[in-house]
Formats: C-alpha cells, sequence, structure tokens
C-alpha cells in the first residue's frame, strides 16, 4: 500500500485528546480513517508548532510516498514540554494554554522541578501577551513554509486557518472552512458561519464536545474526502461543500458557553 | 553611479563606537566606500536583528546594483523600545538588564516599556529556542542569498553564515595594537573594552583595510578577503578603547 506521512497539530492528531469520553470519536477522525487507503505515519501533535512539525518532515519526508501538512496557526512557541512520567507532549500554544496549565494542579505535578517549570510556562505566557514580534513570526512561518514545499514539492499543503500566513497559502481554502461549512447545518449558526470572522466567535459560544481534530464526526468524513481526492489529484484545491449536514442537533457535538 | 545598499548591525553603523566623538562616523567604512564613488545608501543600525536587516532587505534591494549584507548573530529579540525620540535595541539579556538598571534611561521609559522590557529579559531567560532561532536565522540567510545571488554576504562572527567574519578584524586590531596581549585575542569585545575612538567596532584605520576588502569582494564577486598580519595606528591603543581591566 502507498505510504503517506501527514504532519500537522490537532487538526491530525485524533491520538491526544485530553477530554473524556472522547475515545469513541477517535474512529471518525479523517487522519484516523485515511488509514484504510494508505499506510499512514502520523507525526501530528496537539498543539505544536509549524517548527515542530518542520523538523519531524526535514527528518522524515524521503520516507513515504505521499504527504499531507497541515499548517498550524502563526506563532506558536516552538518548544514543548515533555512529562517525564507519562511521555505527554505539552506544548502550551497560546497564553491560554499557558494560564490553564498554570492553574491545573493535577498537570504539573507530573512535571519535575515544579518552580522552574512554573516560572517558563509564566514567562512563555508572558512572551505571548507581551513581547512576541508577530511580523517575525508571519516572515519565519512563511520561510518554512517555502522549505517544505522545496524538499516536497508535491506535498499538500493545508492551512488550518489563514491569519498571518503568506499570500500563497492564504489563497488556499483551509480546514476552518470545513468546520465552517458544519456549522452551517443547524439553524440557530447558519447565519453566522460565513467567514474565518465568524468562527472566532462560534468557537467561543460552541465549545467542542463530540468533536475529533476539531470537528465533527460528519465534518471529518467530508474533510477525508476532500484529502483523499487531493492525493489522488496531486494538488489542495477542493470545493468545499456549502453546508455539511448533520444527523444530530447541535447540543450534541458542541456545548454552548 | 552604481547604487550599493549595506544592511546589518553595529558593524555597518558609522555612528557606532564613538559618542564623545561624532566627527569619526565618516571614518566607517560604509562611509569610506561613498568617498571612493560608491552610491552609498547605508540601512545598518546598531543593534539590531538580522530580521530588521532582512525586512529592509526586501523593502529596498531592487532599488540597488550591489548589496553588502553582514549577516548578525542568531536570536536577537526583533522589536526595538523608543525612547524619548531614539530607537533602542534589546538584543541580548543584558542589554535589557542594562535598559532597567541604567540611571538615565530607567526613569525615561513608561511604565508599560519596563514592564515589556522585563518580559523580554524573560524570553531570553526561559522562552527562546535556540535551535528555532538558529533555524529562522539560517532560512533568512539562504532566502538572501535565494533573491540576490550577487549579494556580498558576510558573518559577523563565526556561526553567523559561512565564510571570514569580521572578527577577524577585530583581531588584526589586537594583533597591531596589543602585540604583547595575545591573551585578548578572540575575546568578547563588550565585556573587553569600552569603545572611544571606534567605528562599527574597529579602529579608523582598519576600517580603511575593510573599505578595501570591500572593494575587492564587490569587483571580484564574493567576500574572500586577505587581511593583513597587522596595520599601523595612529594612535596608542587606549586613543581607541578603555580596557575594563587596565
Amino acid at each position: 500500500m502507498t505510504t503517506l506521512a501527514i504532519y500537522g497539530d490537532s487538526f491530525c492528531d485524533w491520538a491526544t485528546s485530553y477530554r473524556p469520553g472522547m475515545t469513541e470519536l477517535q474512529a471518525s477522525a479523517w487522519s484516523q480513517k485515511i488509514c484504510d487507503h494508505y499506510t499512514v505515519t502520523n507525526y501530528s501533535i496537539s498543539g505544536s508548532s509549524l517548527y515542530w512539525s518542520m523538523r519531524h518532515f526535514e527528518q522524515t519526508w524521503s520516507q513515504a510516498d505521499r504527504i499531507v501538512f497541515v499548517v498550524t496557526s502563526v506563532g506558536r512557541w516552538p518548544g514543548h514540554w515533555q512529562d517525564p512520567k507519562t511521555g505527554r507532549i505539552h506544548t502550551l500554544s497560546s497564553a491560554t494554554q499557558c494560564q490553564i496549565a498554570l492553574d491545573n494542579k493535577d498537570w504539573v505535578e507530573h512535571i519535575d522541578d515544579y518552580a522552574a517549570k512554573r516560572s517558563v510556562a509564566e514567562a512563555i505566557r508572558d512572551w505571548y501577551l507581551w513581547a512576541k514580534v508577530d511580523q517575525f513570526e508571519q516572515t519565519i512561518q512563511a520561510l518554512m513554509i517555502k522549505r517544505i514545499q522545496a524538499l516536497r514539492p508535491d506535498a499538500l499543503i493545508i492551512p488550518i486557518n489563514r491569519w498571518g500566513n503568506p499570500p500563497s497559502i492564504q489563497a488556499l481554502v483551509c480546514a476552518t472552512d470545513y468546520i465552517l461549512a458544519g456549522f452551517r447545518s443547524w439553524p440557530e449558526t447558519a447565519d453566522r458561519a460565513r467567514n474565518l470572522d465568524d468562527f472566532v466567535a462560534l468557537s467561543q459560544n460552541y465549545p467542542e464536545k463530540r468533536t475529533i481534530c476539531h470537528m465533527t464526526p460528519e465534518v471529518n468524513e467530508s474533510f477525508l474526502t476532500a484529502v483523499l481526492q487531493s492525493l489522488e489529484e496531486g494538488v489542495w484545491a477542493p470545493q468545499v461543500p456549502t453546508k455539511i449536514d448533520h444527523p444530530m442537533p447541535i447540543d450534541y457535538y458542541y456545548y454552548r458557553s | 553611479m552604481t547604487t550599493l545598499a549595506i544592511y546589518g548591525d553595529s558593524w555597518a553603523d558609522c555612528s557606532h563606537g564613538h559618542w564623545q566623538h561624532p566627527e569619526l562616523d565618516q571614518q566607517g567604512w560604509p562611509n569610506l566606500l561613498a568617498d571612493r564613488g560608491w552610491d552609498v545608501d547605508n540601512y545598518a543600525r546598531t543593534g539590531s536583528s538580522l530580521h530588521y536587516s532582512y525586512q529592509r532587505f526586501l523593502a529596498t534591494h531592487a532599488d540597488h546594483n550591489r548589496v553588502i549584507f553582514l549577516i548578525t548573530t542568531p536570536g536577537r529579540w526583533t522589536r526595538s523600545i523608543e525612547i524619548q525620540g531614539k530607537v533602542y535595541t534589546v538584543n541580548s539579556y543584558d542589554s535589557a538588564d542594562w535598559l532597567l538598571k541604567n540611571d538615565i534611561y530607567r526613569k525615561q521609559l513608561t511604565s508599560d516599556q519596563r514592564t515589556l522590557v522585563s518580559k523580554v529579559m524573560d524570553f531570553y531567560l526561559y522562552v527562546q529556542d535556540m535551535e528555532f532561532e538558529r533555524t529562522a536565522h539560517d532560512l533568512m540567510v539562504a532566502e538572501i542569498t535565494r533573491i540576490r545571488p550577487d549579494a556580498i554576504v558576510i558573518p559577523i562572527s563565526f556561526g553567523c553564515s559561512p565564510g571570514t567574519d569580521m572578527i577577524e578584524y577585530q583581531k588584526l586590531f589586537v594583533r597591531s595594537v596589543w602585540p604583547d596581549r595575545p591573551d585578548l585575542m578572540g575575546v568578547q569585545a563588550h565585556r573587553t573594552w569600552q569603545e572611544v575612538g571606534l567605528v562599527c567596532h574597529m579602529t579608523p584605520e582598519i576600517n580603511r583595510v575593510v573599505c578595501e576588502s570591500m572593494r575587492a569582494a564587490l569587483a571580484l564577486g564574493k567576500w574572500e578577503p586577505i587581511i593583513p598580519n597587522r596595520v599601523d595606528h595612529e594612535h596608542p591603543a587606549d586613543y581607541y578603547v578603555k580596557l575594563f581591566d587596565a
């Protein structure tokens, strides 16, 4: 069977879900279902930076026949913590995630040298809030994507969103377009799911409940179809459905904040 | 006239190294190149990051026939802070610490600026991932040479990019004025001496040597300088720098 390598963040990482009751959903993840069609190595880690993915890509790109590279948000901290006891990777991908880590006593108990790690988490949070330079992050994001494309011109590059990405990536269909198409299937959100700006408000008002890779099973299915077809055609330019129907009401998939 | 763009940090900023002697600006190698007939636009700024120079390069290189790009060290914080109309870079933990401890500047910083500088110190101490910074640095250098294969690319110190680095000219200074102090060879200059009569971290005499190296590189199309063993200096060493251990 043809080999496929997947690089990216939580949009492709079905394995590390931190919410309870999520395991039954894992089988519906697009990055899991695609294993029926390809021999897959999935290098993605939730919350990881583009730099994280690029490092894995640079070490492994030549080993796979096909590549799906999901481009994460611009400006994530490029480092990570690895819990020495569980081996779990913690990425601290935003100021909010840093604060959640700092407030979570159960979580930090696992970390050796608690005081030092707490200082690091606080410093990373404050870097997001004060010291991060968006223009620099955008410059390096563009150069990393260029590097990936130079090594594997055949790689499917799929951005999760468009903010801060170079124009060539902003022009592409992004994973969030599929989530918006899902929101258009329910009357109460249909008119509020027009574009990426709407997505910010929707994701705040409707926290995820039964989703995997940030997508409902139905959206995962539609996204999978797009990825499979694009792998066949060799180009990521799918036609996003106007809406992706769901058999259950929105409350089944999302909380209300 | 052929136009020449120069990008870089203090090694190409003619205002650096002699705050009590502004007349020395003219002795900096970029200005000496202008004296030798080049129409120079010098975009270099003391303390700046590679990203700062890279952005200036993207915006302006097409306006120039030739390019000299001095590659600074990786990992400098890429923003600057304006204090009473003057721009300050915070390119290391030490420079942030200095800004907060300096009697004059501490009082001139706004409350938000003081907080920002302290957060930048935390960035250097806890957050910065040097492997990432190295990657970002190498990607920018590769892009500069891809966009302008004719650019003369010069590292300021070891590891900034391939080739003879500007520290070799600092060693020339030590060889020339302190032949009996081999211990000063290759030191961290900012920890060893205070610059008094230097331009671009070098004496006027060595700036003239650098100017000739640059002219040769522009003629040759590549940076392969031949650095002399010593250069005669008009003044004793303490005219140019004050050693901290003196």
